[in-house]
């Protein structure tokens, strides 16, 4: 699983899904959890996070958003060399066929569907962090 | 062989049951597992509806232009806050509403992508919270689901065309 001084940022225009989140990550043991509100506020934190040198290592963010949506953020951050590899986890209130796909095409690391238990949420960040790193450093 | 359409002229069963699976899986997660039961529907024109606070998210699918909401009474959504957040509220605030907004974003988007699934199309949109007792939504054509989740607390979900 990701190291537990990992840096990550949540994104969701609804507080109340933030904060699910968030708690779901401190439940975990994680502390470092930066939030946004959108995903053009998160595009901006992840390159300023980059420069200063302090990276997130992994994004969780909701699909329905104004200003950006998360598949419009996924699919910005994956253009980016520097983030191409991001570890990218789609929260999202929609399970479509379709809406499947196109996050897949997108590169997305993997995605949860609402509403979701914690432990649900434990299992996908597991399933996020196998893809990237594989089993071995899990 | 084009896409189904949704008969909401009379709410049929897909729309029905595709709200009550929506409410009842969104409920039980986020209210200690407890399921709640639907109890009744009702359907008419000028219904009138009782509650402390409701999210309203626009229901749209080709040929139908409604809307869709979730109605709290006070004691349940701030049951349901603090079993979601783990967090007391004394009454209802701007965290509760948004608790309320985002639930209502969940159970919509549930039940939306159960009709996608079986080929009915809608559209999502960005839900609102409204604190308006006693609203009449009098020309409209109405179906009011009620759900009991324990002994005092309930929950309607009320679709409108």
């Amino acid at each position: 699983m990701f190291d537990p001084n990992s840096k990550f940022l949540v994104v969701d225009d609804f507080k109340t899904m933030r904060s699910i989140v968030k708690k779901a990550l401190q439940n975990m043991g994680y502390n470092q959890i930066e939030e946004a509100e959108d995903g053009a506020q998160a595009y901006k934190a992840i390159t300023n996070a980059a420069n200063m040198g302090m990276p997130f290592m992994c994004i969780v963010s909701d699909w329905n958003m104004p200003n950006m949506t998360g598949l419009e953020l996924l699919v910005k951050v994956r253009a980016d060399e520097k983030f191409k590899n991001l570890p990218f986890m789609l929260v999202t209130a929609e399970n479509e066929q379709k809406q499947v796909i196109e996050a897949a095409k997108a590169g997305v690391s993997n995605y949860i569907v609402k509403p979701f238990t914690p432990a649900d949420f434990q299992s996908k960040l597991q399933l996020v962090f196998n893809k990237h790193f594989g089993k071995k450093a899990a | 062989m084009g896409a189904p359409k949704l008969d909401v002229s009379f709410f049929d069963k897909v729309v029905l049951d595709s709200f009550v699976e929506a409410t009842q899986k969104t409920i039980a997660t986020y209210f200690g597992g407890q399921n709640p039961v639907k109890q009744n529907h009702t359907m008419g024109q000028g219904l009138k509806v009782d509650y402390a606070i409701a999210g309203v998210v626009k229901f749209q699918a080709p040929d139908v232009n409604g809307t869709l909401l979730v109605a709290f009474e006070d004691r349940f959504i701030l049951k349901v806050f603090e079993s979601m957040l783990g967090e007391k509220a004394d009454s209802i605030n701007k965290d509760v509403e948004d608790c309320v907004g985002e639930l209502t974003n969940i159970l919509y988007g549930f039940a939306k992508s159960h009709l996608g699934n079986l080929g009915y199309q809608c559209s999502m949109a960005r839900p609102f919270v409204t604190r308006e007792p006693n609203k009449e939504l009098s020309n409209l054509k109405a179906l009011e689901m009620t759900f009991k989740i324990t002994k005092d607390k309930e929950l309607s979900l009320i679709l409108c065309i």
